[in-house]
């Protein structure tokens, strides 16, 4: 067994790392603060760019990572110190009292009603109430109940003790104390998270002075259905209809006066989703964005802004808003602005959002302190920008948000290839390790039994019983064919529940069990190990839901929600009553990666997944190892990017895991996850397998066909300008007048994406000529200035330095002409003079568009993974599966995946390297066991399924002419079997009849119907 | 419009620059939180700081100094305090005037006066004070055509 690690926060990131870790088979305590897992992103409404709410998609990997075997999670718990060293940390942890047992509490709710004292709700961000005694948010995770030891009566005061009452369980515990202790760890991921920032928006902007006025993240709240005012946008101070809204991006954010110069990277984009939002939510609304410069530099990112910007009445306004006023007459608010690049204006309006900033949490720097890890200016933790999650102590890791602003899938990556790094210290064995338990055999024989149903229905304390006559319904079922017994229960999910079921299944002999009650999101694992250890096949447990499908929307109609619960139990019997024993299957895993690229990124992964012990082959079609890195000059934030990609190359080549094909084509891949082949032309053939893939294929830049590039050797790319500098070319020190021009070939109608490390890279460049030569001028005409993250202070470095800096749009664009000779000629328009300025530069630099590696096409096609729009390789979920194809083992990085700096592809790979180990780890692979089977004897061969299979999971054999499933790849999504004509295929766990039976059942009418329709 | 460069001076902005309260001029990134927060702009729309920054930058050296604008600030500073990158607007101007003056479009004693005017306009603030406290009279919003003093 690997040694444990630990990690701190239950955010995404830390959500993340711990599921990759225990994927790898190393044990992991995660620790929270809070009392429940979830952080930041449990309280956002959607999500950027695909408006996915967010909760549906992170509550799944919530629960995923808490109920892993190989994760151990403490809540409410908080790090005291670390001592020790890399590979045995001790971890000293201080666990505040809950007063609520945790192995007894169900998280029924039971006692909120009863508690007379009400707090404002810290997950509304005060802007609701609940209880002393209360869940954290209503999808908690761990689903358990807490106390506010400041407001609890009996704390404060002994008294009341009415939660201890009324508790069912014998939860309640007043006695509980602060409890400390002490883990073992080889490694400590830290992802804390950040706190907003807001500046100091109190006396700019009258923040909390006027209730009108509302962050951000309250904002998120109230766009939220569950939230304070159930999704509705309204006036906080008086609840009148809002008319018009303005967002006001940078509130704490680029504000050198405030100590917090740097961008905070989200908010832009999150204002821009909360202005599409507002759209849908008040379609008449007037909504206004008050900008500097629009960052939307993420990947498809652009095309939301687009969006946003041709959606009516949605207007953008670069002005930064001096301050807001309450008007006394009718209590709008108004903003001091410039309305553009004008002077003067103001505006009234009903609501104003503050789009707050990223800042780290002021006890999160003192427990940096305290782990003597070193923080930045701004008080972020430090890590390298060539190890992005290495910080000053070695074995101690950091990711997402604590090293600085930045957005979901970055944090993700992040998070993934952090463990990957702690993976490294857990000293995996490869040999030993992520050996999958088989899974265990059911001992109970099924087939050829009478079927023998028991249904459970759970009153869910007041719950369920409050509204549906649960045991009215528990009679009625007991009457059914094939139900040998119904029994209606307080609480399923409590542990003596647990145990019940087993008593019933081997005392009645059941084998099939309904369970009516919650939802199978949160208990179906539950319940399905509670059949299993009675010796049952999990999928002989089936749930209904009458809770959120019955009591809570029927509150009113008890009578109707009772007749409804039991429609709903009977077609559940309808639809278990054939069901049948699922295994899942074997197949034998490859432990080998195959890395296609010898870039910096393809390299970076390399190294990664050779450290932890895993064979690698590395493909590249040039002879050298490098890929665009060896003509870049220097880093984003400066530092020489030559030494560190020697050591890389040197660091790879003397890996003896790592197989190296350089020289050589990609001529064919085939295969899938955990049994791929890659056929390479070169130097000789060469055949190689692996389990997963790794795409690091890179990018290339755009050779432009405008501003008269390639008409005057005074005219450059950017790279083309890096590798003049890194050669230090005479050409450069003749050169006293320089403009450079950004988004050449990017942002426009064909190539609508912006290629995001060019604003950076012009202001390196300039700050670095400007340095050797302060004579010169270097102007940098730019549409939208995207020095996102720390990269700000290098705007206002160059600012500083005297670089000058104009704004042009898309109708006005910089003119260049090659007058007498080899002279150059410049003609641009500065929008707030308005005037038309000539110039004859000595040199033009084009920042020119990333593009698409030119196979990219050809692999995607080879590999069956998709690329998006724009021809860069797709991920499979743009918020959570950063780094994972569509394509089950395919991983993606670096340029491959999308325009973006060395930092970010190093990041990347890391995570790739981490997301990958995740599936080398494991001997073979196990299948899934609701998957598509097909009927040999019915299939014609027509090819349909294979058609609509968005997985490649099924194909027609061309020899047999018959449907073949792919047991690995097929994810049970079932559409196949709606294309199918001859019902040849059909869904284990899900087959048609089940289906008929259950949608019979429902339609019956009533039970005489009934007993002669679906039952028979 | 259509600028020579060469018409325009490059060296302006070093000028400003040079001189104490100007040094952070080209730190603007011409947010505009300077001209919404400026009473002055808010009553004359000719008066915008940030267009002024602009011009300093670009080098419209003449227009700048010769104009009546540079004189129309009250030294307020509410521009000083509204900025995120510390430009000192106030100092700027302030920069450009001792610039106007020593290029000989406007006397020294352009400066006094305005001062003096100022320090009148408090008086007259407070003397209006304490006649409207007393009950002698109620408020004049506008001034009289000397200039009230």
């Amino acid at each position: 067994m690997a040694d444990p690690v630990i990690v701190i926060g239950g955010g995404i990131a830390g959500i993340q790392a711990a599921t990759d870790l225990a994927e790898m088979g190393v044990p992991v305590y995660l620790v929270e603060k809070s009392p429940s897992l979830g952080g930041r992103m449990a309280q956002l409404d959607k999500t950027f760019p695909t408006n996915d709410c967010s909760t549906c998609i992170l509550a799944p990997k919530i629960t995923s990572c808490y109920n892993h075997k190989n994760v151990t999670t403490y809540t409410m718990t908080e790090l005291v110190g670390v001592e020790g060293t890399p590979g045995n940390f001790r971890v000293r942890l201080k666990k505040r009292p809950r007063y609520i047992n945790e192995d007894k509490c169900t998280g029924c709710a039971e006692c909120f009603e009863k508690c007379p004292e009400k707090i404002p709700d810290e997950y509304n961000l005060g802007l609701t109430e609940h209880k002393a005694v209360h869940k954290y948010q209503p999808q908690a995770v761990p689903n358990l109940a807490v106390i506010d030891p400041d407001h609890c009566r009996k704390l404060q005061e002994d008294k009341c003790g009415l939660c201890e009452i009324v508790c069912n369980f014998d939860a309640v515990d007043y006695s509980q104390r602060e409890k400390n202790f002490i883990v073992q760890a080889a490694a400590i991921i830290f992802a804390p998270g950040y706190e907003s920032f807001d500046g100091d928006i109190v006396s700019q902007y009258n923040y909390g002075k006027h209730q009108d006025v509302v962050t951000s993240l309250e904002f998120e709240r109230i766009l939220n259905a569950a939230g304070p005012t159930d999704g509705k946008i309204i006036r906080p101070s008086d609840g009148k209809k809002v008319e018009k809204i303005a967002f006001i991006h940078c509130t704490g954010s680029r504000d050198f006066s405030r100590d917090h110069n740097y961008c905070s990277s989200v908010c832009c984009m999150y204002s821009i989703k909360h202005a599409l939002l507002t759209r849908e939510h008040l379609p008449d609304a007037a909504v206004d964005l008050f900008y500097m410069d629009i960052r939307s530099h993420g990947k498809g990112f652009e095309r939301y802004f687009n969006r946003a910007e041709a959606t009516s009445g949605v207007n953008f306004i670069r002005s930064r808003v001096a301050e807001i006023e309450r008007r006394e007459q009718d209590s709008r608010l108004q903003l001091k602005t410039t309305g553009g690049d004008g002077g003067f204006k103001s505006e009234d309006y009903d609501l104003v959002v503050l789009a707050t900033g990223i800042a780290p949490k002021e006890e999160v720097t003192e427990d940096l302190q305290k782990l003597k890890v070193r923080t930045n200016k701004y008080g972020f933790a430090d890590t390298g920008e060539f190890s992005p999650f290495v910080t000053g102590r070695e074995g101690i890791f950091a990711c997402g948000a604590v090293t600085g602003p930045k957005d979901i899938p970055e944090s993700v990556a992040e998070a993934s290839g952090s463990a990957v790094m702690a993976g490294g210290l857990a000293s995996l064995d490869i040999k030993e390790l992520g050996v999958t338990e088989a899974p265990p055999i059911a001992s109970r024989a099924v087939t050829n039994q009478r079927t023998r149903i028991g249904v459970f229905i759970c009153h869910c304390g007041t719950n369920i019983a409050g509204v549906i006559d649960v045991e009215e319904v528990t009679k009625r079922v007991a009457d059914m064919p094939f139900v040998e017994l119904a029994e209606d229960v307080k609480y399923l999910c409590s542990t003596d529940s647990q145990k019940l079921i087993a008593d019933r299944i081997e005392e009645y002999d059941l084998n099939r069990i309904l369970v009516a009650s919650c939802t199978p999101r949160t208990h179906e694992m539950l319940f399905q190990d509670a059949v299993e250890r009675a010796g049952l096949n999990p999928h002989l447990m089936e749930m209904t839901n009458i809770r959120d499908q019955g009591s809570w929307v029927h509150k009113d109609e008890k009578e109707k929600a009772t007749w409804k619960a039991y429609e709903l139990v009977r077609a559940g019997v309808a639809r278990i009553k054939n069901a049948l024993p699922l295994e899942r299957g074997e197949v034998d895993n490859i432990t080998r990666a195959l890395v296609l690229g010898g870039g910096v990124a393809g390299m970076t992964a390399a190294r990664e997944l050779g450290n932890l012990g895993f064979p690698v082959s590395l493909v590249e079609k040039e002879e050298f190892l490098g890929g665009k890195a060896a003509s870049i000059h220097r880093s984003g934030l400066g530092r020489p990017i030559r030494p560190f990609l020697e050591r890389l190359i040197q660091e790879i080549k003397e890996n003896e895991l790592i197989d190296i094909y350089s020289g050589y084509e990609i001529e064919d891949i085939s295969g899938f996850v955990g049994n791929y082949q890659l056929e390479l032309s070169g130097p000789k053939a060469v055949e190689l397998e692996g389990g997963v893939v790794i795409v690091a294929t890179g990018g290339e830049e755009l050779k432009p066909d405008e501003y008269k590039y390639q008409n005057s050797e005074k005219i450059m790319t950017a790279l083309e300008l890096e590798e003049s500098i890194e050669n230090d070319d005479n050409s450069l020190s003749d050169a006293k007048n320089i403009y450079m021009i950004q988004c050449v070939g990017s942002r426009e109608e064909d190539r609508p994406y912006c290629s995001r490390l060019c604003c950076t890279q012009s202001l390196r460049n300039a700050i670095e000529l400007k340095k050797k030569k302060p004579d010169s001028e270097i102007t940098i005409l730019y549409r939208e200035m995207r020095s996102y993250g720390y990269y700000e202070d290098l705007y206002r470095e160059a600012r500083n330095l005297g670089v000058n800096f104009s704004r042009y749009d898309l109708e006005t664009k910089p003119k260049i002409d090659i007058v007498e000779g080899d002279n150059l000629e410049i003609e641009f328009k500065e929008p707030l003079t308005d005037t038309v300025v000539k110039d004859n530069p000595d040199l033009v630099v084009l920042a020119a568009a990333i593009l698409p590696g030119d196979d990219n096409n050809r692999i995607s096609k080879m590999l069956k993974t998709p690329l998006n729009e724009d021809e860069f390789f797709l991920e499979a979920h743009v918020k959570l599966r950063p780094v994972d194809s569509s394509t089950d083992g395919i991983f993606l990085t670096g340029l491959a995946h999308g325009p973006k700096n060395i930092s970010e592809s190093i990041s990347q790979s890391q995570a790739a390297a981490g997301r990958a180990a995740s599936i080398l780890s494991k001997e073979f692979l196990l299948t899934a066991a609701t998957i598509a089977e097909v009927d040999e004897s019915l299939c014609i061969g027509c090819g349909d399924c294979e058609r609509v299979c968005v997985y490649k999971a099924i194909e027609v054999d061309p020899f047999e002419k018959k449907a073949e499933v792919n047991k690995v790849l097929c994810k049970g999504c079932g559409n196949c079997l709606g294309v199918c004509r001859p019902h040849a295929v059909d869904l284990k766990g899900f087959k048609n009849q089940q289906i008929l039976d259950e949608v019979e059942a429902l339609l019956a009418k009533d039970e005489e119907e009934f007993s002669k329709g679906g039952m028979l | 419009m259509v600028k020579e460069y060469k018409e325009l001076d490059l060296k302006f902005k070093e000028e400003i620059k040079s001189k104490p309260g100007g040094e952070n001029l080209s730190l603007c990134f011409s947010c505009g939180s300077c001209t919404a927060t400026c009473p002055v702009s808010e009553e004359e729309e000719s008066f915008n700081p940030r267009l002024m920054i602009k011009k300093s930058l670009l080098g419209y050296k003449e227009e700048l100094l010769s104009e009546l604008t540079i004189w129309q600030c009250i030294q307020c500073r509410r521009c000083v305090s509204a900025c995120p990158q510390n430009v000192r607007f106030a100092d700027i101007i302030r920069v450009l005037r001792e610039l106007s003056v020593s290029a000989g479009y406007y006397s020294e004693d352009l400066e006094e006066e305005l001062e003096k005017f100022d320090q009148n306009l408090v008086k007259y603030r407070l003397k209006s004070l304490e006649r409207v406290q007393s009950g002698k009279s109620s408020w004049e919003t506008e001034l009289p055509e000397s200039g009230g003093v």
